[in-house]
């Protein structure tokens, strides 16, 4: 029973595997995903609200920043949960 | 019986000499609802940064067209979720507002996700929530691509 559960897991992981090399899928860490996000958004929200190129420079540097800071101090507060 | 109009009577604003009058600039009055800006909306909405681009903010355009479709292309290759049109919770019906506000790329989900989501891991879940950013950062994109068209941003 375990051995066949173990043989559907292992057939399920390399069908998985075969299915992301197919599709050109990507694995991601956290922290790369973290940094992608705060990155774009940061552009995004920098196009939005400013009004000159220097001002929109500046605000996509200061809320990159604070994304990642603030994301780095959270997953800090989290980690006595994780053990 | 010979009685001036309502209208034309003229009621003095200050009669005190001493204040002093200065002209005030009127302020051009804005129209509530516009045409030019629901078009440029629209097309802000199917293709991130048509809008702005349509209106000469090439800047603009071109920052909406990275961030959304990154945002959406790397939600698509972590294999994140994308809401079908007949969710049947409300929360996949809310989903699906999201996702769909990436305009033509919720369309390229099919192409770039063949197997489909995957949110059995963690990246698939981040996916997810990627490409809900997208959808909901093209809304705030066609809101100010109306704005712009309108003349109340420049």
């Amino acid at each position: 029973m375990d051995r066949a559960l173990g043989c559907a897991i292992s057939a399920g992981v390399s069908a998985t595997t075969a299915a992301n090399a197919e599709t050109g899928f990507v694995r991601i860490n956290h922290f790369a995903a973290m940094l992608l996000f705060a990155l774009l958004i940061s552009v995004a929200l920098a196009a939005l609200g400013q009004r000159t190129g220097a001002e929109r420079c500046r605000y996509a540097v200061w809320s990159f920043a604070l994304f990642v800071l603030v994301g780095v101090g959270i997953a800090w507060l989290m980690y006595p949960f994780s053990h | 019986m010979n009685e001036t109009p309502a209208s034309e009577i003229i009621v003095p604003v200050s009669v005190d000499p001493t204040v002093e009058r200065t002209a005030v600039p009127a302020r051009p009055r804005k129209a509530v609802f516009s045409f030019v800006g629901l078009g440029a909306a629209v097309l802000a909405w199917a293709v991130p940064g048509l809008g702005h681009l349509v209106l000469g903010r090439w800047r603009r355009a071109l920052a909406f067209l990275v961030s959304v479709g990154g945002l959406a292309l790397i939600g698509y290759v972590m294999r994140g979720n994308v809401f079908p049109q007949n969710a049947a919770d409300a929360f996949g019906r809310l989903g699906f507002f999201a996702d769909a506000g990436t305009g033509v790329f919720y369309y390229l989900a099919h192409f770039v996700e063949r197997v489909g989501p995957d949110v059995s891991r963690a990246a698939g879940d981040d996916g997810t929530r990627f490409i809900a950013a997208a959808g909901l950062v093209n809304l705030l994109s066609a809101f100010d691509a109306y704005e712009i068209a309108a003349g109340r941003r420049r």
